[in-house]
C-alpha cells in the first residue's frame, strides 16, 4: 500500500492558500467598498471614498480571478 | 447487443442513488446560506439545482476512474452494482431522516465494497487502495477544511472590524451568494461523476459499451438531471442541522466556510481523491464557527456526526452485503430485493411526514449561543 502523501500535501497547501488569499481579498474589497458611502452613524471609514473604490473593485477582481483560473485548471 | 432488464434496473436504482445524493446534499452548499438569509431558502435550492446539473458537464475524469482500483472490477456484474446501490440508498435515506450529515459518497462505496464481498469474496477489494484514497482524505479532509474556514474566519472578522457593520454584511451576503454557487458546481463535479461511473461500469459489464469507454451523453445528462432535481427539492432536514443546530453562523462565517469548501473540494477532485463533499463541508461550518466563538460552537453534535461518518461505511456495506446475497439466488431474490428497499424508503418518507422540515420552517428553530452572548432581533450580540 503506498500513500500519496505528496498529492495529500499538496492539496492541503492549495486549498489553503486559495481559500484564504480569496477569503482575505474579498475582506479587503468589501472594506474598501464600505468606504464609498459612509452613513453618518457609521464609524469613521479607513479609506476615502476613492481609495476606497479602487481598492474594493481591485482585490475583488484579483479574488475573481484567482476563482476562474481554479475552474479553468478543472475544466482544462 | 440490447440492453437487458437487470441493466435497466441498475441504471434506474443508480440515478435514485443520484437524486437522494442530491437532496441529502443540499445542505452542503446552501445550509449557511439560508441560515444567514444570504439566500430565501427556495431560490437557494434552484440555484443549487440548476449549478449542479452544470457542474456534471464540467467533467469526466472522476467518472472515468470511478471503480479506480477499489474493486477488482473483473468480478463485478449488474447484480452486484445493484445491491450496492440498494445498500447506499437505504442509508441515505435513513440518515436523512434523522437529519445526519452522513456522506453520500461513503454510502455508494460501502454499498458496492459489501456487495462485492458476499459475490465475489474479500479478495475482489482492495483494501489498500480503500485506506489510502478513500478513508485516509476523510479523516484528513473535514480537519483541513475546518482549519481554513477557521483562518479565514478570523480574518473575515478582523480586517472588517472597523468598517461600517451594514455595509459588511451587505458585502459578505453578495459573496456567500457566490461561494455557494461554487459549492454546488464542486459538488454537482464531484458526485453527479460517481454515479455516471457507475451507470457506464455497468454497462461496460454488460457489453453495451466497449471497455474504456467514457459516460454517453445521454448518461450525463441523466445523472447531471436526477442529482439536480434532488438538490431543488431539497432535504430540509440536514440543512437545518448544519445551518442552525451547529452554531449561530453570520455572512462572513458562511462565506469563509463555503470558500473553504469549495477549495479543498476542486483541489482534491483535481488529484483524484474520492473525497466526501459533506464531510468537507461540515468540517469548514464547524471551523467557521469555532473562528468566531469557540463556546459557540455546539462540539455535542460534532460527535453525533463523527459517529454517523465511522458507521456510514460498515453499515451500507452490511446491507449491500444483505442484498447481494439475495439477490445472488436469482430472478426471484432481485425481485424481492428491489421490493422490500421500496418498502423500506416508503417507510422512511412515511416517518419523515410526523415531523416534517419544509422550506418554511427550515429556520424555525433556536441556533446555540455562548454563554457569554445573549440573543437579538437580528441574531446574537456579547453580552
Amino acid at each position: 500500500m503506498t500513500i500519496a502523501w505528496g498529492s495529500l500535501g499538496l492539496v492541503a497547501l492549495v486549498s489553503f492558500a486559495a481559500a484564504v488569499v480569496v477569503t482575505a481579498l474579498v475582506s479587503f474589497g468589501i472594506v474598501g467598498l464600505a468606504a464609498r458611502a459612509p452613513r453618518p452613524d457609521g464609524p469613521e471609514p479607513a479609506l476615502s471614498p476613492s481609495t476606497g473604490t479602487a481598492v474594493g473593485v481591485v482585490c475583488l477582481v484579483v479574488a475573481a480571478a484567482i476563482v476562474l483560473y481554479g475552474l479553468y485548471i478543472i475544466v482544462a | 447487443m440490447g440492453i437487458s432488464l437487470i441493466v435497466i434496473v441498475v441504471i434506474v436504482t443508480a440515478l435514485a442513488f443520484d437524486f437522494t445524493n442530491g437532496f441529502h446534499d443540499t445542505a452542503n452548499a446552501m445550509a449557511t446560506s439560508i441560515a444567514t438569509g444570504a439566500l430565501k431558502p427556495t431560490v437557494a435550492v434552484l440555484i443549487s439545482g440548476v449549478l449542479n446539473i452544470v457542474g456534471a458537464f464540467l467533467s469526466v475524469e472522476v467518472a472515468k476512474t470511478i471503480s479506480s482500483g477499489l474493486v477488482d472490477e473483473t468480478k463485478i456484474n449488474p447484480y452486484i452494482i445493484f445491491a450496492g446501490l440498494v445498500g447506499a440508498i437505504l442509508w441515505n435515506l435513513l440518515t436523512w431522516l434523522l437529519g445526519l450529515p452522513s456522506s453520500s459518497s461513503h454510502a455508494l462505496f460501502g454499498g458496492l465494497i459489501g456487495a462485492v464481498v458476499v459475490a465475489a469474496g474479500a479478495s475482489a477489494v482492495h483494501f489498500g487502495t480503500l485506506i489510502s484514497k478513500i478513508i485516509l482524505p476523510a479523516v484528513i479532509s473535514p480537519l483541513l477544511a475546518g482549519v481554513i474556514a477557521l483562518v479565514g474566519t478570523v480574518i473575515a472578522y478582523r480586517s472588517t472590524a472597523r468598517s461600517d457593520d451594514q455595509s459588511v454584511k451587505k458585502g459578505f451576503k453578495a459573496g456567500q451568494i457566490a461561494s455557494a454557487s461554487m459549492v454546488s458546481l464542486a459538488h454537482g463535479t464531484s458526485d453527479a461523476q460517481k454515479t455516471m461511473g457507475v451507470i457506464t461500469l455497468t454497462l461496460i459489464a454488460s457489453g453495451v459499451l466497449a471497455p474504456n469507454a467514457g459516460p454517453p451523453v445521454w448518461v450525463i445528462l441523466a445523472a447531471g438531471l436526477a442529482i439536480g432535481l434532488g438538490t431543488y427539492l431539497g432535504g430540509w432536514r440536514i440543512i437545518r442541522t448544519l445551518g442552525k443546530r451547529v452554531s449561530e453562523i453570520q455572512t462572513p462565517q458562511g462565506f469563509a466556510a463555503e470558500t473553504a469548501t469549495t477549495a479543498v473540494i476542486l483541489a482534491s477532485s483535481h488529484l483524484g481523491f474520492a473525497l466526501s463533499t459533506t464531510q468537507v463541508a461540515t468540517g469548514s461550518i464547524f471551523g467557521a464557527g469555532a473562528g468566531r466563538r469557540l463556546a459557540g460552537v455546539k462540539w455535542g453534535v460534532a460527535g453525533q456526526m463523527a459517529v454517523a461518518w465511522i458507521v456510514t461505511l460498515p453499515a451500507a456495506a452490511i446491507v449491500g452485503a444483505v442484498a447481494a446475497f439475495a439477490a445472488s439466488q436469482g430472478l426471484v431474490g432481485t425481485i424481492l430485493v428491489a421490493l422490500v428497499a421500496i418498502g423500506v424508503a416508503v417507510g422512511i418518507y412515511a416517518a419523515s411526514r410526523s415531523t416534517p422540515v419544509t422550506a418554511d420552517n427550515v429556520n424555525d428553530v433556536p441556533s446555540p449561543v455562548a454563554p457569554d452572548e445573549v440573543r437579538t432581533e437580528s441574531g446574537v450580540a456579547q453580552a
